[in-house]
């Protein structure tokens, strides 16, 4: 590809604003960031707005705004799947997450493993969902990388034969995100994510009007679509085929999202319940924006892109991933094409940082207090946090620089399946500890197993696996048959243990914790119950 | 009265009374707030998009859209929709 430097001077000083955003943001909503739960949280001080950008540039990452389209592009219907997925989502985030809000404020949890520890206090299971956490979320950073390169790529930078120096751009653009996230913590994704919310949508808004206009409308593009794309096959006799593939990778995509550290900490920076609450309204217009960008797969087939001759080395280099680049730059002015870019390059960087800000808290919190320091500091706590943030960033980075592709999205893959496996533990937990802290570590670990082993079937491949029920195939997620089990042997392990008599942990939190609001938070232990009695009469 | 008591267990609120030994065997307590069924609407979003028959057909298709794309994009705005009338009728 030829340097396009109209766009790339765009891109660059749009770098550059965020990166100057970035260092500003210590100073927004001042607070003392050499405690953790300021620096990782943002002392939970944000609104319904600022978590809604939050949030909204968090959840519909770059890899999101890249692999979407891409799919769409090469396989069709299938990838729409990412609709029913946002769509149920938002409902299961009204009724379960106000309550690990309002546990996490009472008791001062930054991350899911602290609610676990506190509820079930077990720190091996607690150990167990923070590793979950952490293991999910790196090759996660890893993709949004992948967002970078192809855009860089997209602009003519290539320095064919050269690693160092084609990969420099990604390496100056990920010291950037890492010097600002240690000196500003989660303010400085807060603050980027309403400028790449406002990019974005700007991308897409353009995008849905002007290229329609150039390809002859809506109908034009659906009908330029080979017709075995368009909807899902139907189902053969002897199984559910796509349609069980299609609802099962939906509905367990939209149980695991808001299990991933990422999401718990944009949560828990929410100044109230009510704040989730109302976002599980609002938050959907990002569906309907992630629904556009899926168009833009359907989009790039009908301005028959991958035939254009200037894009053919590229998208032998990055195969679909180079759909929406490619239909940016045939579709676009240089200057616009800059704005775009930039755009998707920005909504990398924002879920990067918090990811790694949310795996720092994680191994801060549930492996180096639980277990190698338990008397440090807030001081120390603060800094080691801000330390592994950077050793996070830093895996990604090598991760991506030198190992193949391929090897990220197995991992990103894999870790949909092993974070619903906290589910039980985190979701069932939040309304009751009647199951076994010991049940629910076995559960954890049979989950882990059948999900990689139903990965492994398919060579890392697929997440859908085929089951065979006498002579019946039904495809499903991964993920869900391996929760399936994961509760089962929860359940029935649990009045086994009981019998055994193997004690239940202390559990250091009360029923009044869940449901409570944030001025009641700081109330003396014992409030609720008074509260409660004073209701009955 | 009946139904009301199922469609209670839907909702956090109703659940922590319940653990709590507020709400009894027989019924909800007359002060533990009306358990509401306002939260079984939440359901609609999971039965008209994760029942792929619903709507995996091309017609009927508006301005050249196949029903498929249209209808699950509905569905983000009418689960948008459902959302915020359980979160008005169930806040304060």
């Amino acid at each position: 590809m030829p340097l396009n430097v109209t766009a790339l001077v765009i891109f660059i000083a749009l770098f550059v604003f965020i990166t100057v955003l970035g260092f500003l943001a210590a100073h927004w909503r001042r607070g003392d960031l050499d405690i953790l739960h300021e620096w990782g949280l943002a002392g939970g001080r944000f609104g319904t707005v600022v978590t809604w950008f939050l949030l909204g540039g968090d959840l519909y990452t770059a890899y999101t705004f890249i692999a979407v389209p891409a799919l769409v592009f090469g396989a069709g219907a299938i990838g729409f799947f990412a609709l029913p997925y946002t769509i149920v989502v938002y409902p299961i985030v009204f009724v379960v997450f106000p309550r690990l809000w309002s546990v996490a404020k009472r008791h001062r949890y930054i991350t899911a493993a602290d609610f676990v520890q506190g509820r079930f206090g077990n720190r091996w299971l607690a150990l167990a969902i923070a590793v979950t956490g952490i293991v999910a979320t790196m090759p996660y950073i890893a993709l949004q990388l992948v967002g970078i390169q192809v855009v860089i790529a997209a602009m003519g930078i290539e320095f064919q034969g050269n690693w160092l120096l084609s990969d420099l751009p990604l390496i100056i653009a990920f010291v950037i995100l890492a010097a600002y996230t240690y000196s500003s913590g989660l303010r400085a994704p807060a603050m980027i994510a309403i400028v790449k919310d406002i990019l974005i949508w700007v991308t897409v808004i353009a995008a849905v009007v002007v290229i329609p206009i150039e390809l002859g409308g809506y109908g034009k593009i659906f009908a330029s679509v080979p017709q075995a794309k368009l909807i899902l096959a139907a189902p053969p006799a002897n199984g559910t085929g796509a349609y069980s593939a299609y609802a099962t990778l939906a509905l367990g995509s939209a149980l695991a999202l808001f299990l991933y550290p990422h999401s718990v900490t944009g949560v828990l920076s929410s100044d109230s319940r009510h704040v989730i609450r109302r976002n599980s309204a609002l938050l959907p217009a990002y569906s309907f924006l992630l629904g556009l960008i899926a168009l833009l797969g359907y989009m790039a087939i009908a301005a028959g892109v991958e035939k254009a001759p200037e894009f053919a080395a590229m998208f032998k280099q990055y195969s679909n991933s180079f759909a929406v680049p490619a239909l940016i730059l045939w579709a676009f002015p240089s200057w616009f094409a800059g704005i775009a870019f930039a755009a998707i390059a920005i909504g990398a960087l924002v879920p990067a940082a918090i990811m790694s800000i949310a795996a720092a808290n994680l191994y801060t919190r549930n492996v180096y207090r639980a277990f190698i320091a338990p008397v440090c500091s807030d001081r120390q706590e603060a800094q080691m946090a801000k330390l592994v943030s950077l050793v996070v960033k830093l895996g990604a980075l090598f991760f991506i620089i030198f190992l193949p592709l391929k090897f990220a999205i197995q991992l990103q893959l894999l870790g949909g399946i092993w974070i619903s496996q906290t589910i039980p533990a985190v979701i069932i937990g939040l309304y009751t500890r009647r199951l076994h802290h010991w049940a629910l570590f076995i559960g954890w670990a049979a989950g882990i197993l059948t999900g990689t082993g139903m990965a492994y079937a398919s060579n890392f491949q697929s997440a859908v696996y085929p089951l065979h029920l006498a002579g019946y195939v039904i495809p499903s997620y991964a993920a869900l048959y391996a929760l399936a089990l994961n509760i089962v042997v929860s359940v029935v392990l649990t009045p086994i243990f009981n019998v055994l008599g193997i004690a239940h942990g202390r559990d250091e939190t009360s029923d009044g914790d869940y449901t409570s609001d944030e001025d009641r938070a700081m109330a003396v232990p014992g409030m609720a119950a008074a509260s409660g009695a004073a209701g009955r009469r | 009265m009946h139904l009301k008591y199922r469609a209670s267990y839907f909702s956090p609120k109703v659940w922590d009374e319940l653990h709590r030994g507020k709400i009894m065997a027989n019924g909800p307590h007359p002060a533990a707030g009306r358990p509401s069924v306002w939260w079984l609407l939440l359901l609609l979003p999971f039965i008209a998009t994760l029942w792929v028959p619903f709507y995996n057909s091309i017609e009927p298709s508006w301005a050249g859209i196949p029903f498929f794309y249209w209808y699950q994009f509905l569905w983000i705005l009418l689960g948008a929709i459902i959302t915020a009338v359980v979160y008005f009728a169930t806040e304060g």
